[in-house]
């Protein structure tokens, strides 16, 4: 079931409805067990066989964090292995031997971020600090329709202590109407916006077999590097809107997954920014133990800096690869780590030379920062094409246009990025200094019925399902 | 629980529901309503500049005779959201025609066509309807003999037709062409089935409906709508031109059908008593231009029903029979050959049904003094 389907936005307005018709925490639970299971179910193709792999891997979740809970240390640790290598073998990453995976199909959907969660459980077990664990509670978390599919990912601690405290909240027209903004936003974004984004890279991709001429060969290339991240964007945080919209009427406060990434002013920031559940998650259980790891392997003061470079180079890497199963996902790792461990090595180096306050004037002079955004956006869209295609494509795209156009077009898309992102930070200084009127509830009533007058219309004339979650298939 | 405090109980909830204002709980609601409706004017008012229309019923005038008629020696330009600009000119008859309607010049023969919109090329220019297009491949065999004159008028009932027969004769028709969609023959029909569906809904929808027919936005909206197969075919099932698609034809349709039959055979009759052949034309629609490829997501609908029909009571009342429908068929993309909104042929249609006539009028024994040209060869038969 798409997260934005008519079927998924009845299935929720339905569960809405439900959940609050009472305040008793056994029904409110009752009820998200009930659509987690229906929701689930809509993935098996009415064969209760292909989720039993699903359910068996957080089945044994639950186990393992009971056993931590009351035995840590080196139980902590193999658990957290078993779960991570039970992700590998039913993700049937391509370095496994075939003979060691499972022959018949299993739902697969949501299983990375049904293990972040499960990590979290075992995590929080093994600090003791969690609270209201019970199997339907773990279920609703570790299942949850709303965030299944592509998060965002949520602590347990917090989804438990919002479904306690949900008892005693009750609905009102003010969670009621923020919901709807954010679920129609989301809708806007994945419906319009990303499916205008995404026949822009498809029509790109189809002009790439006929231009001749370089100029449009440039225009093309660009067209096909540049329109990417922003479909990526439109499509991933739409989907994390209608989820965190939907949250409201379930009581669940859904931590924000975007923070306008693109006006991030260095790719170190713009992955604070960008799938911020993700990142954090990997800051707080890869990248902080390994840097305390290394700083107590080396001591030394001179080389801390270093070591955070390595942590950056190691966190991203894995990042990477998390993303997929394939070689392409190998280098993609390989260019988020030194996209990331360059950016620190040269914010290290440049304040060592510059001294630290030259070099932070310089970092917060606007020309600086726009060229920085400018690159951080290039540098995202390049490492993007290992994201949405294979060895074949990317020969084939550079037989087709050719090295020189696309340096061209790189370089053109850079300069055209830093413009617009420009624009946009002045857009959005200009749009702070108005915030009392544009953030009145009036005009964000205003722009939530044009944008679902607009998404309506869309919806009718287009008469083609939403475009899937890009990261459903993670 | 009594049902004292049930209601207190409701009220307490229901002003906790409602937590803002009450100025608010009035001005939201208003403030997305006035939102809706600014941007439905905006967006009427952006379709009216991008997608111009104009013109089309200024030479058109009451007649008591035809209920309406074009005007002779009149001028019209027109376009349709979705066409180009077209001109119509009437001759000194009123008839959409090149030629003068006065008497025929030596060896001129006269083909007459009757029929609604497509037969008079609505949203065309003059050279890009059938007629036309079948005297000028006619011309090219025939060294400029035969003269066209047109006497479609859109809208025009089969009962009408007949009358038109007065006009055919009076020309000095040689030969008569009658094209027919399944539109001319279930007009009736259909107005008879919305009438049927009283009440307030069907109301409601016939106001909409009204609205929807002038607003442009509207029309913008349906023609990208229908240019997606399922949602054209849905909407035209739901209008009721499924029931011209069955085999036999439905029991409500099948009156009407009769009506057009009836006028067909009156036709024939009275153009066989002046001496001059009748030649019915069967124009396919985009619905039927939608189906023709094998398909099973509408089961039960058939598309050449009522051409089969039609084919039937051409060989009972002893006409030429045209079926273009081969030639939709072999269209890669046959439903582009209409307009999706408005549902008219465009000239790519009108050619193929150009084609399709005179294949039929060069195969057929009976006409062959009439168009029987020197020039005439297989190979031009089959171009």
């Amino acid at each position: 079931m798409n997260g934005a389907s008519g079927a998924f936005l009845l299935l929720a307005l339905g569960a809405a409805l439900a959940y609050n018709l009472w305040r008793f925490t056994w029904w409110r639970q009752s009820v998200l067990l009930a659509v987690n299971g229906y929701f689930l179910w809509t993935f098996s193709r009415a064969a209760p066989a292909a989720l039993v792999p699903l359910l068996a891997f957080v089945g044994i979740g639950y186990v393992t964090a009971l056993i931590v809970r009351r035995r840590g240390g080196w139980v902590f640790r193999a658990g957290l292995c078993l779960e991570v290598a039970l992700l590998v073998w039913l993700k049937r990453y391509t370095f496994l031997p075939s003979a060691l995976l499972l022959r018949d199909t299993y739902v697969t959907v949501g299983l990375s971020y049904v293990c972040f969660r499960m990590l979290y459980v075992l995590i929080e077990a093994r600090e003791h600090r969690l609270a209201y664990l019970n199997p339907i509670m773990y279920l609703n978390y570790t299942l949850n329709f709303l965030t299944l599919v592509s998060g965002p990912i949520q602590s347990f601690n917090n989804f438990a202590a919002q479904q306690r405290d949900a008892s005693t909240a009750a609905l009102t027209i003010l969670d009621v109407g923020q919901g709807a903004e954010r679920v129609v936003r989301g809708l806007f974004k994945v419906i319009v916006l990303s499916s205008l984004l995404a026949g822009l890279q498809a029509s790109g991709l189809t002009l790439a077999a006929s231009v001749t001429h370089t100029g449009q060969r440039v225009l093309v290339a660009m067209l096909i590097i540049g329109a990417y991240p922003l479909y990526l964007y439109t499509n991933f945080s739409g989907y994390i809107d209608i989820a965190l919209g939907f949250g409201r009427y379930l009581h669940m406060r859904l931590p924000e997954n975007f923070d306008r990434p693109f006006l991030a002013p260095n790719f170190i920031i713009f992955w604070s920014r960008w799938h911020m559940t993700l990142s954090n998650f990997f800051r707080s259980y890869v990248f902080n133990p390994l840097l305390l790891a290394l700083l107590r392997r080396f001591p030394a003061k001179q080389i801390a800096p270093f070591l955070a470079v390595i942590g950056f180079f190691v966190t991203f890497f894995i990042l990477g690869l998390w993303h997929g199963q394939s070689s392409e996902f190998v280098v993609y790792g390989l260019i988020l780590a030194l996209g990331v461990s360059v950016n620190k090595l040269y914010q290290v180096i440049a304040a060592q030379i510059l001294g630290v306050k030259r070099y932070q004037a310089l970092a917060a002079a606007p020309l600086y920062m726009a060229l920085c955004r400018g690159l951080t956006f290039t540098y995202f869209s390049l490492s993007l094409l290992l994201f949405w295609s294979t060895w074949g494509q990317l020969a084939g795209l550079w037989q087709r246009l050719g090295a020189g156009a696309l340096t061209l077009a790189v370089i053109c898309l850079f300069v055209l990025a830093t413009l617009v992102l420009a624009c946009a930070v002045a857009a959005g200084s200009w749009t702070r200094s108005h915030a009392v009127l544009l953030r009145s509830r009036y005009a964000r009533t205003a722009l939530s019925s044009a944008l679902a007058c607009i998404t309506c219309l869309v919806t009718a004339i287009v008469n083609a399902p939403a475009p899937e979650n890009v990261y459903k298939a993670f | 629980m009594t049902h004292a405090s049930w209601i207190r109980r409701a009220a307490s909830n229901a002003r906790q529901f409602f937590c803002l204002p009450q100025r608010e709980l009035v001005l939201l609601p208003l403030v997305s309503m006035l939102t809706v409706v600014v941007l439905v004017v905006t967006a009427e008012a952006g379709c009216r500049l991008g997608w111009q229309a104009y013109g089309g019923w200024e030479c058109l005038t009451p007649d008591a005779r035809l209920g309406s008629r074009w005007l002779p020696n009149c001028t019209a330009h027109v376009k349709n959201p979705e066409s180009a600009p077209a001109v119509y000119r009437f001759n000194e008859c009123g008839f959409r025609s090149t030629r003068s309607c006065g008497p025929k010049g030596p060896g001129e023969v006269r083909l007459v066509a009757i029929g609604s919109s497509n037969v008079f090329g609505h949203w065309l220019d003059i050279e890009q309807t059938f007629p036309e297009q079948l005297g000028a491949r006619l011309n090219r065999d025939c060294g400029g003999r035969i003269a066209v004159q047109n006497l479609g008028l859109p809208g025009m009932p089969p009962p009408v037709m007949v009358k038109r027969v007065d006009d055919a004769i009076a020309v000095q028709a040689d030969l008569v062409l009658i094209g027919l969609s399944a539109s001319d023959t279930f007009e009736e029909a259909r107005f008879q089935w919305r009438d049927a569906r009283r009440g307030l809904i069907p109301e409601l929808l016939t106001t909409l409906r009204g609205w929807g027919r002038e607003s442009r936005l509207v029309a913008v909206a349906r023609h990208y709508l229908y240019e997606n197969r399922a949602r054209y075919i849905q909407a035209m099932l739901f209008r009721g031109d499924g029931r011209t698609m069955t085999r036999p034809l439905s029991q409500d349709y099948e009156s009407s059908f009769q009506r057009t039959a009836d006028a067909i055979v009156s036709m024939a009759a009275r153009l066989r008593r002046a001496g001059i052949p009748l030649v019915l034309v069967y124009i396919p629609d985009r619905l039927r231009s939608m189906l023709y490829k094998p398909h099973d997501d509408f089961p039960g609908l058939e598309p050449d029903s009522l051409r089969d029909r039609l084919a039937a009571l051409a060989a009972h009342a002893g006409l030429t029979f045209v079926d273009p429908t081969p030639n939709f068929r072999q269209d890669p993309d046959a439903p582009s050959l209409f307009y999706p909104a408005d549902g008219h042929m465009t000239a790519g249609g009108q050619a193929l049904v150009a084609t399709a006539t005179y294949q039929a009028l060069r195969a057929d024994r009976r006409l062959e003094s009439l168009v029987e040209c020197s020039g005439f060869t297989a190979a031009s038969a089959v171009r």
